[in-house]
């Protein structure tokens, strides 16, 4: 079966507070010199998800990836770990996507590599944690979907899938192919060993324009985005310390109460 | 390393070990640099496997094994990241050595001895150094007599790194007295052998070296354990001591590189005078000075390591890497407790460890006055400098 993994690149959640850094001009984040872009902590999952089913399984493992040329790292990072090919949707004109030209432009992608069997995404990614391109591609790939997702068993033309819910989870079952948003339950995302990292060295990432995928410009971008980033800025965070004293504890505790009645706390 | 820097493939290699290091080793590390060599192991067992698992005990092990060819420089850096992150951890060790040696024996020896290595069910170390002769490899005392099929090992060696967690120790012997060095030979040991007693050692610091001294007392082993022909050990030994030198080096340096990120975001956050102490040049500058000199021993045991991988000779740049890495990392792992302050001289700290690690490793496969004594001899002449 063939297996397509959708993965983003985005800044590092490691990146410490004071090297993290947004242009409010371009309503970028501003990569850190010692933290490059990484892959989404979920997407990662979503990988595992897909290198576990392809221990069970014959299964070919497809990384599909929309990004900035730094995005190759990224997939080279998911071939390590095992994936076995790769595709990169790199050109200006995807600049300034949202979750419905994202999923549209992925939806192409996927209609280009054609023969699939399941598609897999992380439930959200850690940057603007949106989590709408997974029920976004399936809608326009016309494919069922479950989100979020923690196992996942393939019998047959169908899966059988545990779905989070609040208090637990719930047994599914779905036909392939399909759609599914994978969760961080499924299993924590194994490290590349050495072999893999030599094979990845020389796996191929194909890079694709919106041509090789017949998109179309209006609905790519910015141009076929349907929300718009108004602010993208770091909040500032002031915090002062003041010691509330009284005579004894008691009327510190009043005169606590009173200058919270003060600010509007209580 | 191709060119003047490294590979995409190395910089990858790089990002996902330390993704394994910082993830996996960085938890519980402060804890187990306090362990005790007794302790240790059993702290360690859920890491081997980890390190089993990502291949690394397969490097430069025989194919029929599972094992696949991988650069010196490839090493270093699995080295330089792990030990930034965990000092006390084996990342590669001397698989290599110990598999050029292994591959000289029976090969149902190899066949007994290969997997359970790959798999760290067994370890292996290596013992070259006695009492009365460290860097004299020529000058040990211990014997071999040979008696029929076997040899009868009499001696000591120490320190003998890994021996209280080894199954079986390489050491250097006199198979004949009279015949300088071209009297050693090289045995595999194991350990379980009627007559091999081995005590760790009280170090203060490097307790994932598990220093050991081992006695050997009428310890009688079948000669298909010898390594090789009889008096050619000498050579092997200063031949597997070239590149682990620079091994050694590197993780000293990835120590002092840890350190002086400890000190760089303690000089942003600690203020003094209501200012951070980073604005102070009495400080900045200790700071930039180390990153100089940390930077340009880097280069130095990495040019090394790419030459060895070139084939080309490397013992000069090798004993250069020793010497100046080991002490360009004494002092800056020093400096940077100093900017540290009382914090970093706390054993809380990582940065107390790293200089006690550092400290030995100035000793460990040859002091500086050794390293400079081959650098001398082969750039001004064994004749002249004696």
């Amino acid at each position: 079966m063939n297996i397509i993994v959708c993965v983003k690149e985005i800044p590092d959640p490691e990146t410490p507070a004071s090297a993290f850094a947004v242009d409010e001009v371009s309503k970028k984040a501003i990569p850190a010199k010692d933290n490059p872009p990484v892959m989404n902590p979920f997407d990662e999952n979503a990988v595992e998800g897909a290198l576990k089913l392809k221990d069970a399984l014959e299964a070919k493992v497809i990384l599909l990836c929309m990004g900035a040329s730094t995005a190759e790292k990224v997939l080279k990072h998911g071939l390590a770990m095992g994936a076995d090919e790769a595709f990169v949707l790199t050109d200006s004109a995807f600049d300034g996507s949202d979750s419905t030209s994202t999923a549209y432009a992925l939806s192409q992608a996927v209609k280009q590599i054609g023969e699939y069997d399941l598609i897999l995404c992380g439930r959200q990614a850690g940057d603007f944690d949106a989590g709408q391109v997974g029920c976004g591609l399936a809608e326009m790939l016309g494919l069922p979907s479950v989100t979020p997702v923690q196992k996942i068993e393939i019998e047959d033309s169908k899966a059988k899938v545990e779905r989070v819910i609040p208090d637990g989870y719930e047994t599914v079952e779905i036909p392939l192919p399909a759609v599914m948003a994978v969760s961080n339950e499924i299993g924590e995302p194994r490290y590349a060993t050495l072999k893999g990292i030599m094979a990845a060295g020389k796996k191929k990432i194909t890079a694709w324009g919106p041509q090789d995928i017949s998109a179309e410009a209006s609905k790519i971008g910015a141009a076929g985005a349907r929300t718009k980033m108004l602010k993208l800025f770091i909040p500032v965070r002031d915090a002062e310390c003041e010691i509330i004293e009284g005579e004894n504890e008691e009327e510190a505790a009043i005169n606590l109460a009173l200058k919270m009645r003060e600010v509007k706390l209580i | 390393m191709a060119g003047f820097g490294f590979s995409e493939e190395q910089e990858r290699l790089r990002e996902e070990v330390k993704r394994f290091a910082q993830k996996e080793l960085g938890p519980g590390a402060l804890e187990r640099s306090k362990m005790t060599p007794e302790e240790l192991p059993t702290a360690l067992e859920d890491i081997d496997k980890k390190i089993v698992d990502l291949g690394w005990t397969k490097i430069n092990v025989p194919e029929k094994y599972g094992g696949y060819e991988f650069g010196h420089v490839d090493i270093g850096i699995i080295h330089e990241e792990v030990h930034k992150v965990d000092p006390t951890v084996e990342a590669v060790g001397g698989m290599e050595a110990t598999s050029a040696l292994l591959q000289t024996l029976d090969q149902d020896l190899q066949d007994e001895w290969f997997p359970k290595l790959i798999s760290r069910e067994r370890k292996h170390s290596f013992g070259f150094t006695e009492s009365a002769a460290g860097s004299d490899a020529a000058g040990i005392v211990t014997k071999a007599v040979r008696d029929g099929d076997d040899y009868i090992i009499n001696g000591e060696k120490t320190p003998l790194p890994g021996a209280t967690v080894a199954d079986a120790v390489s050491i250097s012997v006199k198979t004949d007295p009279n015949a300088g060095f071209k009297g050693v030979s090289l045995f595999w040991v194991p350990t379980n052998l009627p007559g091999v007693d081995i005590k760790p050692l009280p170090w203060m610091g490097n307790a994932g070296l598990y220093p050991s001294f081992v006695t050997f007392d009428d310890v009688r082993i079948p000669a298909r354990y010898r390594e090789g022909e009889e008096g050619m050990g000498f050579y092997t030994v200063m031949g597997t001591l070239d590149w682990l030198r620079i091994i050694v080096a590197l993780t000293c340096l990835a120590r002092a590189q840890a350190s002086l990120n400890d000190a760089m975001e303690w000089s942003k956050e600690r203020k003094t005078f209501g200012k951070a102490i980073a604005t102070n040049q009495g400080v900045s500058f200790p700071i930039a000075e180390h990153h100089t000199m940390i930077e340009a021993a880097r280069m130095l045991c990495y040019r090394t390591l790419w030459l060895k991988d070139q084939g080309q000779s490397h013992t000069v740049e090798s004993a250069m890497a020793k010497w100046f890495s080991v002490e360009v990392s004494v002092q800056a792992i020093k400096d940077m407790m100093v900017i540290i302050g009382h914090p970093g001289y706390s054993t809380e700290h990582m940065i107390s460890t790293r200089l006690r690690d550092v400290l030995g490793y100035q000793l460990g496969d040859g002091p500086p006055q050794i390293q400079k004594m081959i650098i001398a001899r082969l750039m001004i002449g064994k004749a002249v400098v004696g």
